[in-house]
């Protein structure tokens, strides 16, 4: 039989077997039905609610059925009747006998396993009843000490005990024959105890569940101990051991959890099975003889009988695996442990149909996962490595451009990126001038096996021009930075000219306007003097143009004729070769033999922007990933790149790169970054976002205004060194305890000897 | 290429998700048996176990760190329906400095296991997102990034099936309007497409369903969209019965009015493997979003990588406690081969077996 349902009018409380597991009853406040079990579904046979007088004794709270006479029923009222009811009556009514011996609602009732006459019921007014049905009157009490008992059970193994328990958290064990006291009381739950099962086939164990959303095995040794907990997600109303199952357990909730959860205790976290079919509150389950059925009523108003084969199995969907890689590359995993879901052996060996008929998951007791950390060798694909040591060692401002890009084409040629050493290079011969890439013989050499490529048509479509040939970018030319600084600020039309020349060789700017190495800037771009590059449109200037140029540099690498006759063009493949397709497969990048570059001489200046065709290099790194490169190139060049980038786009790059770095811990480096991210003022402001410092005047506690070390309470200037007196300039070191501080290498030297403040205030100041 | 070392978590039952921190220093594992643990790298540069603790009455299904700037902060979500937020508080006892985690807060909205939970990109402030297998998404806010015991419920979508994972557009670019994909494990493969793409619209302050992966109806497991670090174009992982790899392109709408704020998507699957031969339970991607990693039921993690084609492919395989590296046989030829024989030529295939014990002198060369 696969699952059925019966939905009724009103929701039932309670439901029973019958000892030859044929027929169910279902009680409630207002129902009180037998359904046949069919095989074919659940057929309803008798309607016990029938009558004229229908009153309160009609009402259950718990029903069960005599495990020996089967025309026998008991309920549990809600008004503190015990009803016993027999089918056999020939009446209308089946209602036989009534005791009213408690005084408010009758929890539950229980049937002796093996004295018919005997019923046994608990009631909320603490006490629990022994009725005789033979003599028709209760023939003991026992007393809880005025706690309501909520559940309560006889013994199926040694039937002259019985276990209850209370609303208080406690299990009591009595025997029957001695009412006057108990035989063994222990405190389960933290709170009200629900519900109580004896193990059908473990003489000691029971399970209790209560309010504190846990179900209790114990076993009822000398000293009753837990042998297992399961915390399920709401309080539990029923718990049922499932039959021919040692470990399996189905339970109920009473609050909030509609479904019903089969658990095997020694897994006590995951439910084995779930059947949520019920769309309320599930109030009673009940196994069926054989193992794999299950009848269940619920506030639904449903009675549904329900195949194991149909519940859910949260055990085996829930997610085996974890992973995550770490910023480093670190992959941490965790998977299943295959061995240990190998079936236990003495379970398989003990119940031998059962293994049958029981999936193989099943009988899986722990299952365990084992967590494993992969971490990446440096040269891995994976290994944030090469990011870490770029970071550190690229030059981002301070040197003229040709340095910078030598030094950053070895820092990635010594971390094996070819590609990105060799973009390095491409851009010092770009906007720099060959002679500043003294590693490039090869770049004024013809390559005879490429054919020169002249047509200009064809080389706007494809091919791709490296031009050079101006000694501006001089590595060794600081002295001639200076002296052409000099010439551009006094001049302004003439540094206007040789702007325009510069455009039309191709060299939109390649005079760099850092300042030599005497004297790193702290403001490396002057950008006073690049407002004028914006030139797009005077491409075409006559050659002539060039000739001031050369008077200017002096110390200009290459003769000037040669300049100015020659043009150095760099081919590459076609654009799928180019710039955007050298992804670099996986470690690998794509080497790109310098032998490619290809000198054409005798060309006229090829009027074409390289700036397009930098910003699409830019993109194409930005699109691998290599977000590093795109923002380390535009710091670099600068405002070369004005006008052709897209601003949200380079904000994009800008936050990212300055996260990552943040990810790395490279503080310094994105600091650089942000101060750097000019033109970006959404980037430039992240280092004003949280951090505010206000400063105190160390004399009279008054705190001081904005950018201002005078002390307008006290008109003294609090910027003074405690020990030497002296006004400081530069790093200021001070307690934030009692604002007194000074030189950072007196207060170091003061406090790796007193601990006290200097300034005599009594401050204990820590130094770290 | 690899080191793998095993971590005892002692963790008693399965473990579901396992995070590391935004510098990658820590790492929370959460499990079935209803606890997290915190692992901190110390200065051997070994993974010690500093926290662990009952957070959930069910399983932990996922755990997950916030940015660093609100704070140590993580959220987890269980089977018992609800999520909660984490702070650590550092006391310093004297013996030693402690570390506690505090319950800050709870989200009970869910009438059912919430089964993912994700906080939202920084940029974005301290939001988290929750998917639960009743197939609602719950976005919450904390108005006060200071005041962590406050989660008000911002948003919530329903998508019909039981959504089983969720992932936000880490993009910070102000070009993407906040993106959520959403996937659902719902085992019916008729009822039709099981990865949703939400996006916020700014005009509206709604969530809107802006695409449905249709190539994708079997149970989906995972998903995780790749770190933006300045691709035009998104990249989302998805664990299914197999690996796949979407590309999402936003497409501008051309109707004025609309100002870019409501985007279609070009989808286009860039890679499908079922290399795993079974369930693939997790997919994640490394910190520049150029290499995902994938976990199957067959117990292999296995790396994916595009090549200079745009082609994806298996760059390593860890089995247990193997880890071969796939050779990049370039086979598939493309205009530019000249370019790609130069690298793949001398990459060669490199095989590598550790030893259960991982010592790194135990190390085997192929």
């Amino acid at each position: 039989m696969r699952t059925v349902k019966v939905t009724q009018d009103v929701p039932a409380n309670a439901l029973a077997l019958d000892p030859y597991d044929t027929q169910v009853v279902i009680a409630g406040r207002h129902v009180f039905k037998i359904f046949a079990l069919e095989e074919d579904g659940l057929v309803e046979r008798a309607n016990l609610r029938a009558g004229k007088h229908l009153n309160l004794n009609f009402s259950c709270n718990d029903v069960v059925w005599n495990p020996l006479e089967d025309a026998v029923l008991a309920t549990a009222s809600t008004n503190g009747a015990v009803v016993t009811w027999n089918l056999n009556k020939a009446s209308r009514s089946k209602l036989d006998c009534v005791f009213n011996d408690h005084s408010r609602t009758v929890q539950k009732v229980s049937f002796h396993p093996s004295e018919a006459h005997l019923l046994i019921s608990g009631s909320l007014d603490g006490f629990m009843k022994l009725f005789d049905l033979r003599r028709r009157e209760a023939t003991q009490t026992y007393t809880s000490n005025a706690e309501s008992v909520r559940d309560l059970q006889f013994n199926p193994h040694h039937s002259i005990h019985f276990c209850a328990v209370s609303e208080s958290g406690n299990v009591q064990l009595w025997d029957m024959r001695r009412p006057d006291r108990v035989e063994k009381q222990f405190t389960a739950h933290g709170g009200p105890i629900f519900a109580l099962d004896w193990h059908p086939e473990v003489k000691t164990w029971i399970a209790t569940a209560g309010r504190d959303k846990t179900i209790k095995v114990w076993d009822l040794n000398e000293n009753p101990t837990v042998c297992n907990t399961i915390q399920t997600i709401a309080s539990v109303g029923r718990v049922k051991w499932r039959p021919n199952t040692r470990y399996h357990i189905a339970s109920s909730a009473l609050l909030w959890d509609c479904s019903i959860n089969v658990w095997d205790i020694r897994r006590p976290y995951i439910p084995l099975a779930a059947f949520n079919e019920h769309k309320n509150l599930t109030t009673g389950i009940c196994w069926r003889s054989e193992a794999n059925r299950l009848l269940s009523v619920g506030k639904d108003c449903t009675l549904i009988h329900h195949a194991f084969q149909d519940a859910s199995r949260p055990m085996e969907e829930v997610n085996p695996s974890a992973l995550d890689i770490s910023v480093f590359g670190n992959i941490s995993n965790a998977a299943r442990n295959k061995d240990e879901s190998e079936p236990v052996g003495s379970l398989a060996k003990l119940m031998p149909v059962f293994r049958r008929t029981v999936s193989h998951a099943e009988h899986s007791g722990q299952v365990l996962s084992s967590l494993q950390l992969m971490s990446p060798a440096d040269d891995g694909p994976i290994s944030s490595h090469y990011i870490v040591q770029s970071a550190h060692q690229y030059l981002l401002t301070g040197r003229s451009l040709a340095e910078i890009c030598e030094h950053n084409a070895g820092v990635a040629k010594q971390l094996s990126r070819h590609q990105v050493a060799l973009t390095w290079q491409m851009m010092q011969m770009l906007y720099v001038g060959a002679s500043g890439g003294s590693d490039h013989p090869t770049t004024t050499r013809d390559d005879p096996s490429l054919p020169p490529d002249t047509n200009p048509d064809t080389e706007t479509r494809t091919a791709r021009h490296f031009s050079g040939g101006d000694g501006g970018g001089d590595t060794s030319g600081g002295g001639g930075f200076s002296a052409e600084e000099g010439d551009t600020e006094t001049d302004d039309t003439d540094n206007h000219d040789m702007k325009l020349t510069n455009i039309a060789s191709g060299l939109t700017i390649n005079q760099d306007f850092f300042f030599g190495d005497g004297e790193i800037s702290q403001i490396p771009f002057d950008y006073e003097h690049l407002n004028n590059t914006d030139t797009s449109q005077d491409w075409t200037l006559p050659n002539e143009a060039f000739e001031p140029r050369h008077d200017i540099l002096t110390r200009s690498a290459m003769p000037p004729q040669e300049f100015s006759s020659k043009c150095l063009s760099g081919e590459m493949q076609d654009s799928g070769g180019g710039e955007s397709g050298r992804g670099g497969g996986v470690s690998g990048y794509v080497v790109e033999a310098p032998s490619l570059l290809n000198v054409v001489r005798g060309v006229k200046m090829p009027a074409w922007d390289c700036g397009q065709l930098v910003v699409e290099m830019l993109y194409h790194y930005a699109s691998q990933g290599d977000v590093q490169m795109a923002v380390t190139c535009i710091i670099v060049l600068g405002d070369r790149l004005k006008g052709l980038l897209d601003a949200d786009q380079v904000e994009h790059w800008f936050l990212s790169y300055i996260d990552l770095l943040q990810r790395f811990q490279l503080w310094n480096v994105a600091n650089q970054v942000i101060q750097l991210a000019a033109g970006l003022p959404s980037v430039q402001q992240l280092n004003q976002q949280s951090t505010v410092v206000t400063l105190q005047c160390g004399r009279c506690n008054y705190s001081l205004g904005k950018n201002s070390l005078l002390c307008r309470k006290c008109g003294c200037v609090s910027a003074r060194c405690a020990l030497c007196h002296g006004l400081v300039r530069g790093l200021f070191v001070w307690c934030q305890g009692c604002s007194h501080g000074g030189h950072l290498h007196h207060i170091k030297d003061w406090m790796a000897s007193n601990r006290a403040c200097p300034a005599g205030c009594g401050h204990l100041c820590e130094y770290t | 290429m690899f080191v793998a070392k095993s971590l005892n978590a002692e963790h008693k039952d399965l473990i579901h998700d396992v995070a590391f921190d935004f510098y990658g220093r820590r790492m929370a594992t959460c499990s079935s048996d209803q606890s997290v643990k915190i692992w901190d790298l110390n200065e051997e540069r070994e993974w010690v176990c500093t926290a662990s603790w009952k957070t959930h009455c069910g399983s932990v299904w996922k755990v997950t760190w916030a940015h660093p700037e609100f704070g140590q902060i993580i959220a987890t979500c269980s089977f018992d329906r609800t999520a909660a937020i984490w702070e650590e508080s550092v006391s310093d006892s004297g013996r030693g400095i402690h570390s506690t985690w505090i319950k800050r807060a709870g989200l009970v909205d869910s009438r059912t296991s919430v089964t993912d939970i994700k906080f939202a990109p920084k940029i974005q402030g301290l939001q988290l997102a929750t998917c639960s297998a009743g197939g609602v998404v719950r976005i919450y806010e904390a108005p006060d990034v200071m005041n962590l015991n406050q989660w008000s419920p911002q948003y919530e979508i329903n998508c019909k099936l039981q959504c089983s994972c969720i992932s936000w557009n880490p993009s910070p670019s102000r070009l993407h309007a906040p993106l959520i994909a959403v996937g659902s494990d719902d085992p019916n493969t008729s009822s039709g497409p099981k990865v949703f793409i939400y996006e916020f619209s700014a005009n509206t302050h709604k969530w809107n369903r802006v695409d449905s992966l249709v190539s994708i109806s079997d149970p989906v497991h995972d998903l995780a969209f790749a770190p933006n670090l300045g691709r035009s174009y998104h990249l989302l992982g998805i664990a299914t019965k197999d690996v796949r790899v979407v590309t999402l392109r936003p497409v501008k709408q051309e109707s004025a009015q609309s100002q870019g704020n409501s985007m279609s998507f070009e989808v286009r699957q860039a890679g499908q493997f079922d290399d795993h031969n079974s369930t693939v339970w997790r997919v994640s991607w490394n910190a520049t979003g150029t290499i995902l990693a994938s976990s199957g039921d067959d117990g292999c993690v296995r790396l994916w990588k595009a090549n200079y084609l745009d082609i994806w492919r298996c760059i390593s395989t860890m089995r247990g406690d193997t880890v071969e590296n796939v050779a990049e046989a370039d086979s598939s030829g493309g205009s530019t081969q000249q370019m790609g024989t130069a690298s793949t030529g001398q990459h060669t295939a490199r095989y590598f077996k550790l030893a259960p014990t991982a010592h790194p002198a135990h190390l085997q060369w192929h």
